[in-house]
């Protein structure tokens, strides 16, 4: 009886030391988390978070697919703000044939992030010049 | 109160207005949503006096309360944000910046179900 008590009493000296430390533990990645999440926010105040979009858009591929060719692109916001309707245009010219052009519209390219899409064309964009480019945003 | 933030971030994460309101709000107004959140976090299980109100517990001051209760729960609020937002794709391609203010806008409501639950449970 004395021995039985006595572990129970070691049992409960243990949780109560236990949970402190997890207490501590779980306090101290909650206080990570929020100075971690503020210091960014805070950061990109001062650094250019409202700068207005600048979208650079870089062809990653072009793939002979059914009906013509298809290309892919990603389209980089470098500034602070978020864009939104971001209209991409593609023109492949080429010698002897009309200028043929693509386009697409992207939802949303956030600050600083990058979008993928595609485009696709009827003529060979490898026969003449391809040239894909970013031609107008709306405020989110 | 994981799953009071999971029950009400897993409901408007897929939502296009979350991100919708990131992208929209400049800096300033994500730390004052995100200042705000915590206060509620913690005024709703401590102050106001909802039934189930917790009491800080014997001998904690004001601050270790917050330490150990508000701010663990609201960084459960901001992982479970960021958990379903990176399970619905949100986050991908996306800088760190705009994924911390879409997890602040995701928080508010998160903590908020938090909150809630720590006072029924």
């Amino acid at each position: 009886m004395n021995h039985k008590s006595r572990t129970a009493d070691i049992h409960s000296a243990k949780a109560e030391q236990q949970v402190p430390w997890l207490e501590w533990l779980a306090s101290a990645i909650g206080l990570l988390l929020v100075v971690g999440i503020f210091g960014v926010i805070g950061w990109q105040a001062f650094n250019g978070a409202t700068m207005p979009p600048a979208i650079k858009v870089e062809i990653e591929s072009v793939t002979p697919v059914e009906g013509g060719y298809r290309v892919l692109f990603r389209a980089h916001n470098t500034a602070g703000e978020a864009a939104a309707q971001v209209g991409i245009e593609g023109m492949v010219s080429a010698a002897g044939a009309d200028t043929e052009t693509s386009q697409v519209v992207l939802d949303y390219v956030p600050g600083h992030s990058v979008r993928q899409g595609g485009l696709f064309f009827t003529h060979d964009p490898h026969s003449g010049s391809l040239a894909v480019r970013a031609i107008g945003f709306a405020k989110p | 109160m994981l799953a009071g933030a999971l029950f009400l971030a897993f409901n408007m994460a897929p939502t296009e207005e979350m991100i919708l309101i990131a992208f929209q709000m400049t800096p300033w107004h994500a730390l004052a949503l995100g200042v705000l959140s915590i206060v509620l976090l913690h005024v709703f299980v401590y102050s106001i006096g909802f039934s189930g109100q917790e009491n800080r517990p014997e001998g904690g001051t004001f601050l270790s309360t917050f330490l150990h209760f508000t701010l663990a729960g609201y960084g459960v609020a901001l992982l479970v944000s960021l958990y379903v937002l990176w399970s619905f794709g949100r986050t991908d391609g996306v800088s760190v910046a705009e994924i911390a203010n879409m997890l602040v806008v995701l928080g508010f409501p998160a903590s908020l179900g938090a909150a809630t639950a720590r006072l029924v449970v």
